[in-house]
């Protein structure tokens, strides 16, 4: 399958339309409504559990992630993005993938876990990204022109899904987290090319 | 010419008849002032323009564009065109072109051309099978080899499909200007119908080689990527329409641009892409009026280049 890809060019790969990829978003929305509200308020509580250095926090957040990643990957990717782009295909398995891995940390995270969050540095780059996938990147779509029936909210979306992930990540303690940060990054890297692509 | 032939011929000439009346500003002109090419293995004709559908017509289900593509389709129906080519690479596009030949019911004014894509060879028959499922047709009338992949196991496939009469022709694609040495070695060696490459008035790579060849061995040539998708003909469009496209009957960038492209000899059909119906009523007008001639064609290539 990857052999047939490797002989185009990335223009090549896009082979839907800007509008096209936004419709999906909305009737991908569509198909979920209202479940947009309660991702959205569940964020919400996630963050006052960091802030809080809730004991729970860690376990909790990742068996939050690790069923969101399940969803954007059986819902959005393999029932709607597969229709646009049949590399998505393979984009499905990566997505379980970081479900499953996100379980196991929860799995074996101790409920110690908690506690004062980090400062400096991945302080700053984490809650930024927090706040920017959370709050500023519907609104960002939005005043782009994107319909309100097409944003983009954290838990239900790939792209604020992915960007919170690393948010959360970067600003738990163990070094095995990492690990968890490679498929987002992939996803984030990906949907970046498509939106460059939209521009040429 | 068998029954299926001449139905299609009939079908073609009563659809330009219906058109010179619907929309007199693009086909006033009399039926057979349509540009028709035919194709050499079998002398049938087809109209020189088709339809691409790369980008437009792939979509998620989705009622108000089905029902804005349909309406699309029927238009290219009406304004004479037949040949609509897609692939499986390209996404929902042939479920979609599948629906929106159903409801319009134009099985039978339809020339499909589709693609076998999947480097597997033990899979290529069942790839077949599910895009014909996807068309809601009984047979394909052209299947290519989508950009050369596995070419040697799929081209004996779909010339066995030919031999027992489950398909009419055999061609080979690529684009992008990619591959095209390898492409003359099967247009050279290997008894195809068709061939599909990259051709506009910008990239004419293919005039040195295949074009000749394709000319020379009788095989019909499908120019893909007609308006480098969509970039020259944005680009073109910042531009004053030439003087000289009015003594071609041009009244806009697109048709100017495809009547460089199909008025070479050996160009079969060029298949444009368009979600928009005013751009496919442009594209459409390429088959009414004078055609360039070589000096003609050369001040086109000459024009586009100093803009």
């Amino acid at each position: 399958m990857i052999e047939k890809w490797l002989s185009y060019s990335l223009h090549d790969l896009l082979i839907f339309s800007p509008e096209s990829y936004y419709r999906l978003h909305e009737l991908y929305n569509l198909s979920l409504w209202p479940l947009q509200v309660l991702s959205f308020l569940l964020f919400c509580l996630a963050l006052y559990l960091n802030i809080k250095g809730h004991r729970y926090y860690p376990k909790a957040i990742l068996i939050g992630l690790s069923l969101a990643w399940l969803l954007n990957g059986f819902w959005f990717v393999s029932q709607f993005y597969v229709q646009i782009n049949p590399l998505a295909n393979t984009l499905t398995y990566a997505f379980y993938l970081q479900a499953i891995l996100l379980l196991l940390m929860a799995v074996f995270v101790s409920h110690a876990g908690g506690g004062p969050g980090p400062s400096g540095i991945r302080a700053v780059s984490g809650w930024s990204l927090l706040m920017y996938a959370g709050f500023v990147h519907p609104v960002a779509l939005f005043l782009l022109g994107r319909k309100f029936g097409g944003l983009e909210i954290v838990g239900i979306a790939p792209d604020p899904t992915a960007l919170a992930t690393l948010g959360i990540l970067i600003m738990l303690k163990k070094r095995v987290y990492w690990l968890a940060m490679i498929v987002p990054s992939l996803w984030i890297t990906l949907s970046i090319l498509t939106y460059l692509s939209f521009e040429t | 010419m068998n029954r299926r032939h001449f139905l299609k011929a009939v079908t073609a000439c009563s659809t330009s008849i219906m058109t010179s009346m619907a929309f007199g500003s693009v086909s006033a002109r009399p039926v057979e002032n349509y540009v028709f090419k035919a194709i050499p293995s079998s002398g049938e004709k087809i109209p020189a323009i088709g339809m691409g559908s790369f980008v437009n017509f792939n979509f998620v289900q989705d009622d108000d564009i089905l029902k804005q593509r349909t309406e699309l389709l029927g238009q290219f129906f009406e304004l004479g065109g037949t040949l609509i080519d897609s692939s499986p690479m390209y996404g929902a596009s042939e479920k979609n072109l599948g629906y929106c030949i159903d409801k319009l019911k134009a099985r039978d004014k339809l020339f499909a051309a589709s693609k076998v894509w999947t480097s597997s060879v033990d899979d290529g028959p069942s790839e077949i099978a599910a895009s014909r499922q996807l068309w809601r047709i009984n047979q394909f009338d052209l299947l290519q080899v989508h950009n050369l992949l596995s070419w040697e196991g799929h081209l004996e496939h779909l010339l066995d499909m030919k031999k027992q009469g489950g398909l009419r022709y055999v061609g080979v694609t690529t684009s992008h200007g990619r591959r095209h040495s390898e492409l003359e070695q099967v247009m050279l060696n290997q008894p195809i119908d068709f061939v599909q490459a990259t051709y506009n008035v910008i990239d004419r790579e293919v005039e040195q080689r295949l074009l000749p060849i394709a000319r020379e061995k009788g095989i019909a040539f499908i120019a893909n990527r007609p308006f480098q998708r969509g970039v020259l003909i944005d680009w073109v469009k910042k531009h004053p329409l030439p003087e000289f496209a009015r003594d071609l009957d041009c009244d806009n960038w697109a048709s100017l641009l495809l009547k460089f492209i199909v008025s070479h000899p050996a160009v079969t059909c060029a298949i444009p892409a368009t979600s928009r119906k005013d751009h496919l009523a442009e594209n459409m007008q390429t088959m009414t009026g004078v055609l360039p001639d070589q000096k003609m064609r050369n001040q086109i290539v000459s024009h586009v280049a100093s803009l």
